[in-house]
């Protein structure tokens, strides 16, 4: 199994309101809900894209960090908002898979949304302590299996992509692990460096800067491959390697950097308007 | 890793969407995973 999760995907709130898009979208600022702490790998992407957009968009997006029950609230928050286009949702595969999989929540996630677009895919990795006496993944189940049940590893809730990552492991592994659930991925950081958690599953984009910095060790990817091998050329999309970014050399991948002015053909498809404004907002800031 | 093109658009988003409910779903109720409600 591969579990390389989305880390972010931007949605809106959607009813019947292709017709009623005033034309001067948008022309007040823009909600956007993350409903995950502030710090995380999604709030901080939500900054980039938030500013990011802000010029083409001629208006200002706010960030609100709405988080608790796994991500629902935040997500039932921006379900429940006018279909106008006026409030976004930041979520991820915890927020927009796992947790529906599981909650009982007022909102279909397949309906009850407009998607504008998918930003992100990253790898999970197995991150731990740094005082954890392992320095390999062999090394790691031996000692999870010497000392059942009392190793503690880091959720973002219940059926989020770091729990499901971790039953996978256990599983595959026949260890014995509790698991502890946080409001969001920055909480957890916090304390897998404090070393008051002891393992996490979390996301390359949150952990490799702390295990380059000897405060966390990495010891597994959670993907066939760390990232997409980089071809020789594929006109016109330009790939540009990207730094081998641990010490253990576990996540070494390239980023697909679009041509300029040349979106693709297949959002002209798409309706209602607002998301396309929106797309075509986002898009160009993974070209930069 | 950076979607694809064709993933980032309005239309790309929500059959990525649909596949990975698809997807997932069935192996997470089958995990029989407990929520805690209080």
């Amino acid at each position: 199994m591969t579990l390389r999760i989305f880390v972010a995907a931007l949605v809106a709130a959607f009813a019947n309101v292709a017709a009623a898009q005033p034309q001067e979208y948008p022309s007040r600022p823009i909600s956007m809900i993350v409903p995950f702490p502030a710090g995380g790998p999604t709030d901080t992407l939500g900054r980039l894209l938030s500013e990011g957009m802000r010029p083409s968009l001629g208006q200002t997006i706010i960030i609100e960090n709405v988080t608790g029950a796994g991500s629902t609230i935040g997500v039932g928050r921006a379900a429940q908002a006018a279909p106008d286009g006026y409030t976004l949702a930041l979520g991820n595969w915890t927020s927009f898979v796992g947790s529906g999989a599981l909650y009982r929540t007022s909102y279909d996630l397949l309906r009850d949304f407009a998607p504008v677009s998918l930003l992100t895919f990253a790898p999970m990795l197995i991150v731990a302590k740094s005082d954890v006496p392992a320095n390999n993944a062999k090394e790691l189940i031996a000692w999870l299996k010497a000392n059942p049940g009392k190793a503690s590893a880091a959720t973002v809730g219940a059926g989020s992509a770091a729990h499901v990552c971790g039953l996978y492991f256990q599983d595959k592994t026949g260890t014995d692990f509790q698991f502890v659930p946080y409001r969001g991925g920055a909480p957890a950081m916090q304390d897998l460096v404090g070393g008051q958690i002891d393992l996490m599953c979390a996301e390359a984009s949150q952990t490799l800067s702390y295990v380059r910095a000897g405060k966390m060790k990495a010891f597994a990817v959670m993907a066939n491959t760390a990232g997409r091998p980089c071809p020789t050329s594929r006109p016109p999309t330009r790939w540009v390697r990207q730094e081998c970014t641990s010490r253990s050399g576990m996540a070494c991948g390239c980023r697909r950097v679009p041509p300029r002015r040349s979106l693709p053909s297949s959002m002209s498809r798409s309706a209602p308007p607002w998301p396309i404004r929106l797309y075509a907002s986002a898009w160009p800031i993974w070209a930069r | 890793v950076i979607a694809t093109p064709d993933q980032q658009t309005p239309a790309g988003l929500a059959a990525f969407h649909k596949a990975e409910i698809e997807k997932w779903w069935p192996i997470i109720k089958g995990a029989n995973i407990q929520v805690d409600t209080h």
